[in-house]
C-alpha cells in the first residue's frame, strides 16, 4: 500500500524549455507525488511494461508523428493508465491516432498548457482519492 | 435510425398540445401537431414518423377511428393514446395495436417516462439485426447478468440512441463504452474519453466546444472542441454526473442539434457525435437535488446498460483470472502460468468492493509475485487478500488451511495450527495498520472489530497501537 501516487513524464526532446515547462507543471499540479522521469523509449518501455504496474498516471510527449506510434506500440501496457498526451500537433490525423490510447486529456506542443495544468492537478486529486481511500 | 425522433400529436385541445409539444421537444425530439384526425392521418402517411400520441375524443369522431391504419402508414409508428377515460380506453387502446396508453391529466415526468420507453423499444424493434458476432473486447463472463449486459451492448450498437451506463467504480463502464462503439457503425471514427470529473467548470466550455482566436484571454489561437474533434464517431462522457452544471444546459442544446458554436465564433459548425455517458452516481437522486438536468438525463439515457458489481456475479471470477493471466502472461512475455484450485478459492472468498479493476489488481500483483513460479498458488496472492479470505470464512476455514499448506510445502516447516492463525492474525493486523493510518474509527470499520477488541489483539500481537 503506497502513501503516494507514481506520475510517469515521458518526454523524449532537446527542447530544454518544454522539457522545464512540463516538469514544472507536473511538479506543481502533483505536489507531494512521486515523479517517475523518461527521456527514452527505452527507459518508458522499462516503466510501463513491466509487473505489477506502479504508474498511476502518466503524461506523454510525442514531439513528431513517429513518437507518437512509438506510443501506440505501447497500447496493451498502457490501457487503464489515465493518460495525458501531448501531441506534435492537434490536427485531425494526429488526434484520431492519440485517441487509441483512450487518453483522458489531449494537447499540443504548441498549446499554453493552463488547461492541462488544470486537468492534471484534477486527475491527480481524483486518482488520490480513488487509490487511497 | 437517428437519435432524434419524429412524434405526431394528434389531439383538439390546443393547450395539450402545446404542452405535448412542449414536453416531445424538451426530451429532444421533433414534434409535429395536428388537431383533427384527418389531419393528423394525412400526415402520418406524408412524413415518416416514429410516435404518435393520438387522443381518442374528436367532435367528428373517435381516434379509434383511424388507429387500425395509422399503425400500418409505412413508417410503422409506435402509438400512444391518450385516454380520459380509464381502463376500458387502455383496453381498446391495446386491442388496436397501440403501444401504450396515458391517462389524463398526466405530469411531464409521466409523459416523458411513456415516450422514452416507447421510442427505446422502437430502437430496439428497429435494430433487431444484432451483430452475428459481437467484440468483446476484454469483457469476460458468462454469468446470466453478463450475458445479459452484452446483448444491451449487441443492441446499443445497432442503434445511435445515447446510452447511458451505471455500475460501481471498477465494474468496466468504459471498457462497455468502447464495446457498444467498436461494434458500431462509427467504429472507424473516434472513441474520445471525456473525463467530466477532471474538467473545471472555467475551462468545460471551451474544452468541449471550442474557441476562436482572441475569444478570451489567452485564446492565442483557434482551437476545436472536443465534440468537434470526435469527428463523427463516439464521445464518452465518464463520471457524466461530475458535468459541471452551467455547461449542462448548452451541452443539452448541442446533443439535440448536433451544432456547435465554438466561443467566440459568428457561426454554428454542424457535429456528427454519439454519446455514451457513464456514472456511478445516482443521476435521478443529483435531478431530485437539482444539480442535474433532468432533461439532459432523458436525453443521455435513451438506452442504460447497469453494469453489476463482481460479488453477485462470483461465477465469473475464475473465468476472468483464467483468462486474464493467460493474457499478462502472453504480454509480459512471462511464460503461461497455470493457477491452482486454492489459488481459485481464495478470489472467490472475496467480495470485490473495486470490482473487476481489483481483481486485474490482484491478479497482477501475484503474477509479479510468481515469478517464475509455473503455478499461481495462494502464496502469490498479495497477503492483505489472503488474510480477508481467512477472516471471512471462520476461524478454521479450509482456505486458511490450504493456503497454510501452500506456504509451508515450500518451508518444510509445518507450525501447529494455533501458530498459524496467530501469524495470519498478526498479518491481518498489520494490514490494518497501514490501510487505516493511525484512524481508529477507520481501522475499526475497515476489520469490523470494536475499539476495545482492536486494543487487546495490537498489544497481544506487541503491535503499534494508535495514538487516542
Amino acid at each position: 500500500m503506497r502513501d503516494e501516487l507514481k506520475i510517469l513524464l515521458y518526454m523524449n526532446s532537446h527542447d530544454r524549455m518544454l522539457n522545464n515547462t512540463l516538469t514544472g507543471i507536473i511538479k506543481s499540479s502533483a505536489p507531494g507525488e512521486a515523479i517517475a522521469l523518461a527521456l527514452r523509449f527505452s527507459q518508458l518501455k522499462k516503466h510501463v511494461c513491466q509487473l505489477p504496474r506502479e504508474i498511476d498516471l502518466a503524461v506523454l510527449l510525442a514531439k513528431d508523428k513517429q513518437q507518437l506510434n512509438e506510443l501506440l506500440s505501447l497500447k496493451s501496457f498502457l490501457d487503464g493508465t489515465p493518460l495525458i498526451l501531448i501531441l506534435p500537433d492537434l490536427d485531425k490525423e494526429s488526434v484520431s491516432e492519440a485517441t487509441r490510447l483512450y487518453p483522458q486529456f489531449i494537447t499540443s506542443i504548441d498549446s499554453d498548457f493552463y488547461p492541462m495544468r488544470e486537468i492534471l492537478g484534477r486527475m491527480v486529486q481524483l486518482k488520490k482519492t480513488r487509490c487511497l481511500q | 435510425m437517428n437519435a432524434m425522433a419524429n412524434v405526431l400529436i394528434i389531439d383538439d385541445d390546443m393547450q395539450l398540445c402545446q404542452f405535448l409539444s412542449q414536453s416531445v421537444e424538451k426530451l429532444g425530439h421533433n414534434a409535429t401537431v395536428a388537431h383533427t384526425i384527418e389531419e393528423g392521418y394525412n400526415l402520418s402517411l406524408a412524413k415518416e414518423f416514429d410516435l404518435v400520441l393520438l387522443d381518442l375524443q374528436f367532435p367528428q369522431g373517435s381516434g379509434f377511428d383511424i388507429l387500425p391504419d395509422l399503425i400500418r402508414v409505412p413508417s410503422l409508428p409506435e402509438v400512444i393514446i391518450i385516454t380520459g377515460s380509464g381502463v376500458q380506453g387502455a383496453e381498446l387502446a391495446f386491442k388496436y395495436g397501440a403501444w401504450d396508453y396515458v391517462q389524463k391529466p398526466f405530469t411531464f415526468r409521466e409523459i416523458a417516462l411513456n415516450i422514452s420507453r416507447a421510442l427505446l423499444y422502437r430502437n430496439e424493434k428497429v435494430s433487431a439485426r444484432t451483430p452475428l458476432t459481437l467484440k468483446r473486447l476484454k469483457i469476460i463472463g458468462n454469468s446470466h447478468s453478463m450475458n445479459s449486459c452484452l446483448e444491451s451492448v449487441a443492441k446499443a450498437s445497432a442503434t445511435d440512441v445515447s446510452v447511458l451506463i451505471t455500475g460501481e467504480t471498477g465494474t468496466g463502464k468504459e471498457l462497455f463504452a468502447r464495446a457498444i462503439h467498436e461494434n458500431s457503425k462509427r467504429a472507424a471514427q473516434n472513441f474520445m474519453v471525456v473525463d467530466c470529473g477532471s474538467i473545471p467548470e472555467t475551462l468545460a466550455e471551451s474544452l468541449l466546444f471550442g474557441h476562436e482566436k482572441g475569444a478570451f484571454t489567452g485564446a492565442d489561437k483557434q482551437r476545436k472542441g472536443l465534440v468537434e474533434q470526435v469527428e463523427g464517431g463516439t464521445l464518452f462522457l465518464d463520471e457524466v454526473g461530475e458535468l459541471p452544471f452551467t455547461i449542462q444546459k448548452s451541452f443539452l442544446r448541442v446533443l439535440q442539434e448536433k451544432k456547435v458554436r465554438p466561443i467566440g465564433a459568428a457561426k454554428e459548425n454542424l457535429v456528427d457525435f454519439r454519446v455514451v455517458a457513464a456514472t456511478n452516481r445516482n443521476l435521478e437522486q443529483m435531478v431530485e437535488e437539482k444539480t442535474f438536468r433532468e432533461d439532459l438525463l432523458f436525453r443521455i439515457r435513451a438506452m442504460h446498460i447497469h453494469l453489476p458489481p463482481l460479488r453477485d456475479r462470483g461465477e465469473d471470477i475464475c473465468d476472468i483470472a483464467i483468462s486474464n493471466v493467460q493474457r499478462l502472461c502472453q504480454q509480459y512475455k512471462i511464460g503461461i502460468k497455470g493457477i491452482s484450485p486454492e489459488f481459485l478459492e481464495i478470489l472467490k472468498a472475496h467480495r470485490w468492493p473495486g470490482n473487476v479493476r481489483e481483481l486485474l489488481n490482484v491478479l497482477e500483483h501475484s503474477i509479479a509475485a510468481a515469478g517464475g513460479d509455473p503455478t499461481l498458488i495462494p502464496k502469490h496472492i498479495p497477503y492483505q487478500y489472503r488474510a480477508a479470505a481467512f477472516k471471512d470464512d471462520g476461524s478454521i476455514n479450509m482456505e486458511g488451511a490450504r493456503q497454510g499448506i501452500d506456504l509451508l510445502e515450500e518451508n518444510e516447516e509445518i507450525p501447529d495450527l494455533s501458530t498459524h492463525l496467530d501469524d495470519t492474525t498478526k498479518n491481518y493486523l498489520n494490514s490494518i495498520l497501514i490501510k487505516a493510518k493511525g484512524d481508529w474509527k477507520k481501522a475499526s470499520a475497515l476489520s469490523g472489530l470494536s475499539k476495545t477488541k482492536l486494543y487487546v489483539l495490537l498489544k497481544k500481537y506487541n503491535l503499534p497501537r494508535f495514538k487516542s
